[in-house]
């Protein structure tokens, strides 16, 4: 018996569950000798401002224990270059998500015009929660009004389905969901990687030039399914998890705390070929407990 | 300088799950067959856990292809952290997953050259040597003998070779860079710390001798997807992992290196 891996995003058709994370893999075609994008369920490209970006100085990045901290600061090549250059690059059967970022609501909407007019495009998911990016002094993801602010810049600027994706670095993420349901998004994403900081006792300075980062990798996993498992919870929107997945078993945990699909980030690094791995082990854990149909996973959780 | 023509751009790059042959402290020999052909000053990245069962440490390291000799790929390391202690002490038969190669390498000197490799750095040099056709001179250095890795490979090559350590333990006493002198003619190819790179940098410029450096910088990736292998250059950044890791002296901003 071969299972069904299909799933249904934000109203984006999905071969299977298994999406790769923004900023993780590229422009996606970085990952083509390793993966066959058309294999997975979607690639999520790294986040686009109006105009290309520089990031932050090194060192950028550190290891940390079952993780790392990055602090790149979306360096990107702006929303222009990436559908004249990057997109038609990709295969035309992939799943392409854009992700989107700006300094504030306005320059946001303006990226998801840009993406909306594009071809070949599935969704765009706003990136409402780079832990190390700020405007005005909060991220959007930390505030509610800020975040509602956001989506009602962005909501107008597209037909196509919007997903948001959450910062885990708030007190209430059911609160933050909500905001996102009562706005119109048509799904959200989560997790975004945790506010944290490295120090070197040597030099008794943070590790990374910016000071603080985003802890992402293993560590944050269980942070990222309480989050998904309280989201799934508060609101009927459908949830792409996010946070350390390295294996079918993290996906398929997943899925049962709530999540539609899951985006692989950090173990790409590690491993480019995970995505892949990932999918054929959801495939053997559906075989294995005999299920016809990935998608009786989701919410399925024994409480 | 057209730097889209170095060797290793837009070639081929896999990942293969290789076995390990044999590992010692300061060496590691991979059986990799599949590993695509790469050019001397590539690298690979190394995953000592390939089913990403341990994750510690998480991400894989990148290492110089030291040579190569059929489906047998060597690295050549000094154990400084986890990573190298661990690719130090490797099972035969252990699994190492390689992404690779990575990067660009040096382009094939025309005329003459000096090789300068200081410690570690001297791994990524080996294969330049033997490939180099015309005249050339390698100046090697390392803290103590046994840090000189694949002495006995350079010495098996046609080559003026002038050896030095920190502690006198084999060659010269003193630094690599100590009285160094480049010849009319030679270009420049170097790798090792950033304050050797540095001195050397400085002799070409007053040399007015063309001159390439290898570096190093953190890398969780390795071939241009986390965008966190940045070194300064004169106009901005440049990722290591793709555009480097040899670059042209000229451009860095030796000032912001650490
Ligand atoms: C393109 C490229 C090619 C490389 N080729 C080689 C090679 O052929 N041989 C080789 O030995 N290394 C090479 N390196 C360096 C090598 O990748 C690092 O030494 C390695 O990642 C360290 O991993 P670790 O887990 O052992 O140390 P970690 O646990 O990551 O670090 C342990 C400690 O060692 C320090 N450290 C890290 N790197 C170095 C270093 N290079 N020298 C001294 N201290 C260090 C760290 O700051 C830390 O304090 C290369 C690096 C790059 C970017
Ligand atoms: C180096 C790096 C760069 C990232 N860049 C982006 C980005 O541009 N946009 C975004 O929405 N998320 C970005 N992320 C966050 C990831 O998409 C993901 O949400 C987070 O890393 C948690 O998942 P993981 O533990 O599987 O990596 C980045 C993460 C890392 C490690
Ligand atoms: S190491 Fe990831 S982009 Fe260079």
């Amino acid at each position: 018996m071969t299972p069904d891996l299909s799933t249904e995003l934000a109203g984006i058709p999905l071969r299977n569950p298994v999406l790769l994370a923004s900023g993780t893999a590229g422009y996606g075609t970085e990952m083509l000798p390793f993966v066959q994008l058309e294999q997975l369920g979607g690639l999520v490209a790294k986040s686009l401002t109006l105009e290309p970006r520089t990031g932050n100085p090194p060192p950028r990045i550190a290891e940390t224990p079952a993780g790392m901290l990055n602090a790149i600061s979306l360096e990107n090549v702006g929303v222009d270059a990436f559908l004249a250059d990057k997109l038609p690059a990709l295969p035309p059967h992939a799943t392409l998500i854009a992700s989107c970022f700006g300094t504030e609501p306005g320059l946001y909407a303006r990226v998801c015009e840009r993406l909306d007019a594009a071809d070949g495009l599935a969704g765009i998911e706003i990136n409402a929660s780079c832990p190390h990016v700020k405007s005005g002094g909060i991220e959007f993801g930390q505030d509610p009004a800020s975040l509602s602010e956001l989506i009602r810049a962005c909501r107008p600027a597209t037909e196509l389905p919007l997903l948001v994706k959450l910062s885990p670095n708030v007190t209430s993420i059911a609160e933050m969901a909500r905001v996102c349901e009562g706005e119109g998004a048509d799904g959200i994403c989560l997790i975004n990687a945790v506010q944290a900081l490295m120090v070197d006792p040597e030099t008794r300075r943070p590790v990374l030039a910016n000071g603080l980062g985003g802890l992402s990798g293993p560590a944050i996993l269980p942070i990222a399914l309480r989050m998904v498992y309280q989201a799934a919870q508060a609101v009927s929107l459908p949830i792409c998890g996010i946070g350390g997945i390295r294996s079918a078993a993290d996906a398929v945990a997943f899925l049962l705390c709530g999540a539609t699909a899951i985006q692989v980030g950090t173990a790409n690094y590690a491993n480019p070929s995970a995505a892949v791995e990932i999918r054929d082990g959801l495939a053997d854990y559906c075989r294995r407990h005999g299920i016809a149909a990935v998608s009786e996973l989701i919410g399925a959780l024994r409480v | 300088m057209r730097p889209e023509t170095r060797p290793g751009h837009d070639a081929e790059r896999r990942r293969v799950v290789g076995r390990v042959l044999d590992s010692g402290p300061f060496a590691l020999r991979l059986e990799a067959p599949g590993f695509p052909a790469h050019a001397p000053g590539q690298f690979a990245m190394l995953q000592l856990d390939p089913g990403l069962e341990r994750v510690d440490p998480l991400l894989p390291r990148p290492m110089a292809v030291y040579r190569r000799e059929g489906d047998a790929l060597e690295f050549r390391f000094r154990p400084v952290g986890r990573g190298t202690r661990i690719m130090g002490s490797l099972a035969p038969g252990e699994a190492v997953a390689v992404v690779g190669p990575l990067g660009r390498g040096f382009r094939l000197p025309e005329g003459a050259a000096l090789l300068v490799g200081g410690g570690t750095g001297i791994a990524s040099l080996y294969e330049l040597a033997r490939d180099s056709s015309g005249p050339l001179r390698v100046a090697l250095g390392a803290a103590t003998q046994a840090e000189l890795l694949g002495l006995e490979d350079f010495r098996a090559l046609d080559c003026e070779l002038s050896v030095s350590t920190e502690d006198g333990s084999a060659g010269r006493k003193g630094r690599v860079t100590d009285g160094l002198g480049i010849r009319p003619g030679e270009s420049v190819y170097a790798c090792g710390p950033n304050g050797m790179l540095r001195a050397v940098a400085a002799l070409a410029e007053e040399a007015r001798a063309p001159c390439s450096v290898s570096l190093e910088s953190t890398m969780a990736c390795g071939f241009g997807i986390c965008l966190g292998c940045v070194v300064p250059v004169r106009d901005g950044f440049r990722y290591l992992c793709t555009q480097g890791p040899v670059l042209d002296a000229g451009e860095l901003c030796w000032e912001d290196l650490p």
